[in-house]
């Protein structure tokens, strides 16, 4: 996928919990983004390696590869937005400070969500 | 106490016992002195009568030799039996008196008259010898004997002799009533001057006497004798034995009285270490019950603390997946929803807002962070609090603070004011007025949050800072707790009181500076 212009409004929401992850999923498409879904670790980098995103919302708990392993195992990712029920552990955070644009914990006002999205995709200097 | 019951006992005793074996030997001694007093009379009695034996056979022989007109040399050898000085006169009764018509010795004059003492013994004399009193002769003691009547024809006979009364005194300190002292008198009386011989130059004699009458023939005499000074008649041990009884009762009582002491103070020793030990082994039972106590209440914590984050955690996604519906139906909806639609909605949209309070409550009490410090000014941290939180409407705010800076953790200062803050509010649901004050003196700073509510009953007072405990309805009870842990963390301490006029006021205070931390 080397040299394709990334979409300013693709953005991948990874969650293992349905209900968490068609909601968001569901308020982004309803602020203009192409929204694809990923239920694990695995699925999100198998998308984030095959296609290019504007911003990635990640959830960091999840079964088989959660989201460290996620950030870890991607070299220059797109702009992320972590969302989790966790704080982060303190060597994780000076780790992967880099790689993380947005930390919303769960829950979160959806308006809050859109303006970090938002301006995660903006920093990137994604067109939108 | 006992000690001295046995002390008083034991004198008592003692002096009881003195007194009766000291009455025993003084009744003995009383005893054996009217024996001895019994004995000496009778053998100053044995001697008188010898005496009298004298003036008996010269009566006689004067009353044989009458007839002849001279007494004879009988009688001439059996004067000269008496001892020297002696003298002896045949009397006769003489116009105006008596004569003296035979005499031998110094004292009479053949053809005189006799006068006083001797003249009354001789007009009263019988036919049995009498005395005289003691009289003096030329300035010495003298004493006659006469036998009679004077009136019989035959004359009365008299025998004068001086006397040396205390001769006898050295004489008779040893011999066999060497062990009394005494005299004798020629009357019934002890006056001095009628002594006719004493053992001692003290007379009259005074103490414990006996008084023995020494009757021979007409003579009455008597006889006056003590104990020699100094001398017991029982003999020294018995007379020794009082003493040695009140010695003897003393030193057993002196030795019970120590054994009581001994014993007594043993047991209050024994009593005084069991009373210690007994206060040692309450004052660690008491530690113990504390400790277990703590124990329990810190395991209850922890447990509970490990739910409420399992809790905590378990309900953020699902309030996340609310949250996002409720975005959604609004957006579906239109904002505002038409009714009743809005009504409803809005009321799950809060009703969310307070479970996802509760959720990080749950969260932020469970999971402590380390504070950062960093410089922090009061009054901006208190700004920012008013700011973040306004007052609800009929609430008044005053603030009271300085520019001073803290080493703090911002984030966390902020927070424990947040909750003072909104304590305040909510409790004042009708309105009141609250005071916000902060300021740094002495390297200590003091926050202090005080409303115009109904202050808090000492009761709850006691618990307001325990996690999970609160008064209000809607309260999850972890405000507080978060707050002292928080200052707790900042090296500080909250504390509440009830305010004047009213209301509740919490105060905080926290070091100034971290370096200055105990």
């Amino acid at each position: 996928m080397t040299g394709e212009t990334p979409r300013a409004d693709a953005v991948l929401v990874v969650d293992d919990d349905d209900d968490i992850r068609t909601s968001v999923a569901e308020i982004l498409r309803g602020q203009g983004y192409a929204v694809s879904e990923a239920e694990n670790g695995e699925r999100a980098l198998d998308l984030v390696q095959h296609r290019r995103f504007a911003a990635v919302v990640l959830d960091l708990r999840m079964p088989r590869c959660d989201g460290v392993a996620v950030l870890d195992a991607l070299d220059a990712p797109p702009p992320v937005v972590v969302m989790s029920s966790h704080r982060l552990a303190r060597a994780d955070a000076v780790r992967l400070q880099g790689k993380i644009a947005w930390y919303l914990e769960k829950p979160f006002p959806p308006r809050r969500l859109i303006d970090a999205v938002a301006g995660s995709v903006k920093a990137a200097g994604g067109e939108s | 106490l006992v000690t001295v019951v046995v002390l008083v006992a034991g004198v008592a005793a003692a002096i009881t016992g003195f007194a009766l074996t000291k009455r025993a030997v003084d009744d003995q001694n009383a005893a054996l002195l009217r024996e001895d007093g019994l004995q000496a009379a009778s053998v100053i009695e044995s001697l008188v009568a010898d005496i009298g034996g004298t003036v008996n056979t010269v009566s006689a022989l004067a009353a044989v030799n009458a007839p002849k007109g001279v007494i004879g040399p009988n009688t001439d050898a059996e004067i000269a039996k008496l001892a020297t000085g002696f003298s002896v006169a045949l009397v006769k009764p003489a116009p105006g008196g008596y004569r003296v018509a035979y005499a031998k010795g110094p004292d009479f004059v053949v053809g005189q008259s006799v006068t006083a003492p001797v003249l009354q013994a001789v007009a009263s004399s019988g036919p049995t010898m009498s005395g005289t009193r003691v009289f003096s002769v030329g300035g010495h003691p003298a004493l006659a004997l006469v036998e009679g009547p004077a009136t019989s024809g035959l004359g009365a006979v008299v025998v004068q002799f001086p006397l040396d009364p205390y001769a006898t005194v050295k004489t008779l300190a040893s011999g066999p009533f060497s062990n009394l002292v005494g005299a004798v008198y020629a009357e019934t009386g002890q006056h001095p001057s009628q002594v006719v011989f004493a053992t001692t130059y003290r007379v009259p004699v005074t103490g414990t006497t006996v008084t023995e009458p020494i009757s021979v023939q007409g003579v009455h005499w008597s006889m006056v004798v003590r104990a020699r000074p100094g001398v017991t008649l029982t003999g020294s041990f018995a007379s020794a034995w009082p003493y040695f009884v009140l010695i003897l009762v003393l030193l057993v009582t002196a030795l019970m009285v120590i054994t009581t002491e001994v014993l007594a103070r043993r047991h209050r020793f024994a009593a005084r270490q069991v009373a210690s030990r007994t206060a040692e082994l309450e004052a660690s039972l008491g530690e113990l019950r504390a400790a277990q106590e703590a124990l329990v209440r810190s395991e209850r914590l922890s447990a509970v603390g490990e739910m409420a984050s399992v809790v905590g955690h378990e309900l953020r996604n699902p309030l996340t997946a609310v949250t996002n519906s409720h975005f959604l139906l609004r957006q579906s909806l239109g904002d505002p929803a038409p009714d009743p639609v809005e009504k409803h909605l809005a009321m799950a949209e809060r009703e969310t807002a307070k479970a996802a309070t509760l959720a990080e409550d749950l969260t932020a009490f469970v999971r402590p962070r380390s504070p950062v410090f960093e410089p922090v000014r009061l009054d901006e941290v208190v700004h920012e609090v008013l700011e973040a939180t306004p007052p609800p409407s009929g609430v008044d705010v005053s603030v009271d603070t300085q520019s001073d800076v803290i080493e703090a953790d911002r984030v966390q200062i902020t927070e424990v004011l947040v909750n003072l803050v909104t304590n305040a509010y909510q409790a004042m649901p009708e309105g009141g007025s609250v005071t916000v004050a902060a300021r740094a003196t002495n390297g200590s700073a003091s926050l202090v949050v005080a409303d115009s509510g109904p202050g808090v009953a000492p009761d709850a007072a006691a618990r307001l800072f325990e996690p999970f405990f609160t008064t209000k309805a809607n309260g999850t009870g972890l405000g507080l707790a978060i707050v002292r842990r928080l200052v707790e963390s900042h090296g500080g301490d909250v504390s509440l009181d009830n305010g004047d006029p009213g209301g509740a006021r919490f105060t905080v205070r926290v070091p100034v500076s971290q370096g200055s931390r105990p």
